[in-house]
């Protein structure tokens, strides 16, 4: 298959840019994201292409706007808010999780709401703890949210175009540190379907689970413990809700040995719930106890190598599959 | 004493290996942690340490010859005035020595666990076993599995607890005392052509069949079961499966091969129905046969896009057992109950055959190689004037239903909501009523 190298923000901008071309019901808003391109510059060109009705700045009020994006879309658009921290979009919790992730069951199945939030997280610069979280738990805690978080570009413009298509609410959890990262976009209509994990790496040793910013991660570990006769699986689940347990399941079930890796905090996340998953489904499969790798129960430091300490990075990937393989 | 310095373990599923190198020759004194010998497996070369001080004294191999795991490669005399039997000091933290000699009983003169390349001193005296013994969920049901009793082996993971390694390195070892007679390779059958079964004999132009990859001729017989045909049926293993000898690895030559085979039962007419890539060889069937092909049925057919799921076909080629295969299979169907033990098993068992397994991988590495299908049908069947019908399953996971999109009109599409990549396995008797109606419509 052909394709191209791209930027993740340039593939997000070709899914948007697609969708909007395809169906006048899709629609952008946020904070900047019309005159200046969006804060990561995902959202340029846009404003000229499509004009100013469906590519619209919005003022700082988060609650308004994810408020006002479920209401479209309850009322038939194919609305896109996007929220330029992760972080803010707290302040619309009670759309998010009251409105939009009940409504179509509560009206038996009569209604819809294909709201797709976009957004961003992650650590990454020193932008400090109101800035860097990871929080997909609180929305994979949620029945009727969808929760995507992809780690390259062709998974991020497919997810997005698929988002686009279907009728149910979308967290789609973008990381800060992908935005400039390169991968390779298969030309012409390329989209992924949710639930469909991607083996991101085949190995025999030991599998990671790992999403966002810790495939990177995961995939540099595992090449450097190449070196060492250590085969590594990688396998990105790519959407949390839903997700691809059978293609988890079945990577243990040829390694035996499991280690999660994720950067939000290790208490009540989603990192241990695969895990509880996989021993409740593979428990006879394991040759080990499942390792979770996360990122520590404090807020994120401020100062950049506190920050780094916070949150998985290649070398304690590294020492940890040491540690699985070896036990 | 003399003690063995051994073969160390190459590889999960290898048992043999290659001495390279010898570092030393008769007389020479070594000390703990010098290289003695450089063997290799098919992919990696090892160093091989001396764990004692001593003389060598006996050396059972030449440079090149082929070793046997885990058994002496040399001898060296340590010295010591030990009286016991030469068992190899078990593991510091947890010794089992009565387990470990009741081990090395089963297999006189050549295993002894893997304890041993570990032991790091002199001979302790026996200890007492250990009355319960910690061990991981997986090494408990592959020795369940295999009625191997767990006190019996001798833990190397952590706080002595037994994992699948020495399950594996325990089950070895038995395998060696009893090895079974080497498995009847195939006769090829008569002709130089492919295997072939009538699963229902009968007059008149028969329903060919072509299963897919992996598969045998017995994939069908839930359909042809199913499925009140009237017609004769038909169905050949393709090169390199079932008990069909290996062939060509083109589309063309598999074709030509099926083509030849059909020559052979006289077949001048008949209904050709594939599986995934089944279903692509029969396309090419249709588009150069000499005989008269009345109408294809495809079944989650191969080449018409691009992907294939290349996990699938990396794991499933590589699966040496039962317990390996299964995740792979599952992923062949949407509802994985479909995927029953004895499925498996008989699939496992095929693989088992001499060269099956390894013909696989290469008609998949030729065929669908790094997820990519270098097949494609998709013109040629726009160009077929017979009538074509494709039923696939909308949550297949090996090749995307998508893929079955974009045909000329003139082919009919079924789509299986909640089904995979086995419509036939899946959704039986839906299947077998559009084979039927299908049949019918093209006589």
């Amino acid at each position: 298959m052909s394709g191209r190298e791209l930027m993740y923000r340039d593939a997000l901008r070709e899914a948007i840019d697609e969708e909007m071309g395809l169906n006048p019901d899709v629609f952008i808003i946020g904070e900047g994201i019309a005159d200046r391109g969006g804060s990561y510059k995902v959202t340029e060109g846009l404003l000229q292409k499509y004009g100013k009705l469906r590519v619209r700045d919005t003022p700082i009020s988060e609650a308004s706007m994810i408020g006002a994006g479920v209401g479209a879309a309850i009322a038939g658009a194919r609305p896109i808010v996007e929220i330029l921290y992760v972080d803010f979009a707290l302040l619309g919790m009670d759309q998010i999780v009251n409105q939009a992730a009940k409504f179509r069951l509560m009206t038996g199945g009569n209604g819809r709401v294909p709201f797709v939030l976009r957004t961003q997280g992650g650590t990454g610069g020193g932008v400090a703890a109101q800035h860097s979280q990871s929080l997909e738990a609180l929305f994979y805690h949620i029945p009727g949210l969808k929760v995507v978080m992809p780690s390259a570009p062709a998974d991020a413009k497919g997810l997005l175009k698929h988002a686009l298509r279907q009728d149910d609410p979308v967290m789609f959890l973008e990381h800060k540190h992908l935005y400039m990262t390169k991968g390779e976009v298969p030309d012409g209509e390329h989209v992924v379907e949710f639930g469909r994990a991607d083996i991101k790496r085949v190995g025999t040793d030991v599998t990671l689970v790992a999403w966002s910013n810790m495939v990177p991660r995961s995939l540099q570990a595992a090449h450097e413990l190449e070196a060492e006769g250590i085969s590594v699986e990688v396998v990105d689940p790519r959407t949390l809700v839903p997700l691809d347990l059978p293609a988890i399941l079945g990577s243990v079930a040829k390694t035996h040995r499991v280690i999660i890796v994720q950067e939000a905090v290790r208490r009540g996340g989603v990192a241990s719930d695969i895990a509880s998953l996989i021993q409740e489904e593979a428990f006879y499969d394991l040759d080990a106890p499942i390792e979770i790798l996360a990122g520590l129960n404090i807020p994120v430091p401020f100062n950049l190598e506190l920050e780094k300490a916070s949150v998985p990075q290649v070398e304690t990937i590294k020492a940890a599959i040491r540690k699985v393989v070896a036990a | 004493m003399q003690k063995p310095i051994l073969m160390p373990q190459v590889g999960q599923d290898l048992d043999e290996g290659k001495l390279i190198e010898l570092k030393v020759k008769l007389g020479d004194v070594v000390r703990k942690g010098d290289i003695v010998a450089i063997v290799e497996s098919e992919k990696a070369s090892f160093e091989v340490e001396a764990f004692e001080a001593g003389t060598v004294v006996k050396i059972l191999y030449a440079e090149g010859d082929a070793t046997t795991v885990l058994a002496p490669l040399l001898f060296v005399e340590t010295g010591d005035q030990a009286e016991t039997a030469p068992v190899p000091a078990p593991a510091p933290e947890e010794p089992d020595t009565a387990a470990l000699e009741e081990s090395e009983a089963a297999a006189p003169g050549a295993a002894v666990p893997a304890v041993a390349t570990r032991a790091t001193s002199a001979p302790q005296p026996p200890a007492v076993v250990a009355k319960s013994r910690r061990s991981s969920p997986l090494a408990r049901r592959i020795a369940g599995d295999n009625t191997l009793n767990l006190a019996d082996v001798a833990g190397s993971g952590p706080g002595g607890a037994v994992v699948l390694r020495d399950v594996q390195q325990a089950l070895q070892s038995a395998a060696r005392t009893f090895a079974p007679a080497p498995l009847q390779p195939t006769a090829p059958p008569a002709g130089g052509t492919l295997h072939r079964v009538w699963l229902r004999k009968g007059q008149g132009a028969p329903v060919v069949m072509v299963h897919g990859f992996g598969a045998d001729h017995n994939s069908w017989r839930v359909l042809a079961g199913g499925a009140n045909l009237a017609r004769p049926i038909l169905a050949v293993d393709l090169p390199g499966h079932g008990q069909s000898p290996e062939g060509g690895r083109s589309l063309e030559a598999i074709a030509a091969a099926v083509a030849a085979t059909l020559a052979e039962e006289g077949v001048t007419e008949a209904d050709l129905v594939g599986h995934s890539l089944g279903a692509a060889v029969v396309v090419s069937l249709a588009e150069t046969a000499r005989f008269n092909v009345r109408s294809l049925f495809l079944l989650s057919p191969a080449g018409l896009g691009p992907d294939i799921n290349a996990a699938f076909l990396a794991g499933f080629n590589r699966a040496s057992s039962q317990e390996t295969l299964a995740p792979w299979m599952r992923l062949l169907v949407a509802d994985e109950s479909h995927i029953g033990p004895a499925l498996v098993r008989i699939t496992a068992e095929t693989r088992a055959r001499p060269g099956v397994a390894d013909a696989q991988r290469r008609l998949a590495e030729a065929v669908f190689p790094d997820g990519t299908q270098l097949i494609s049908v998709r013109k040629a069947l726009g160009e077929l004037a017979i009538p074509v019908r494709i039923v696939v399953g909308a949550a297949d996971r090996i090749v995307p239903a998508h893929h079955a999109s974009g045909l000329p009109g003139t082919v009919g599409l079924h789509v299986f909501a909640n089904v995979g990549h086995m419509p036939f396995l899946e959704m039986r008797d839906a299947v077998a009523r559009l084979l039927g109606e299908h049949l019918r419509s093209a006589a």
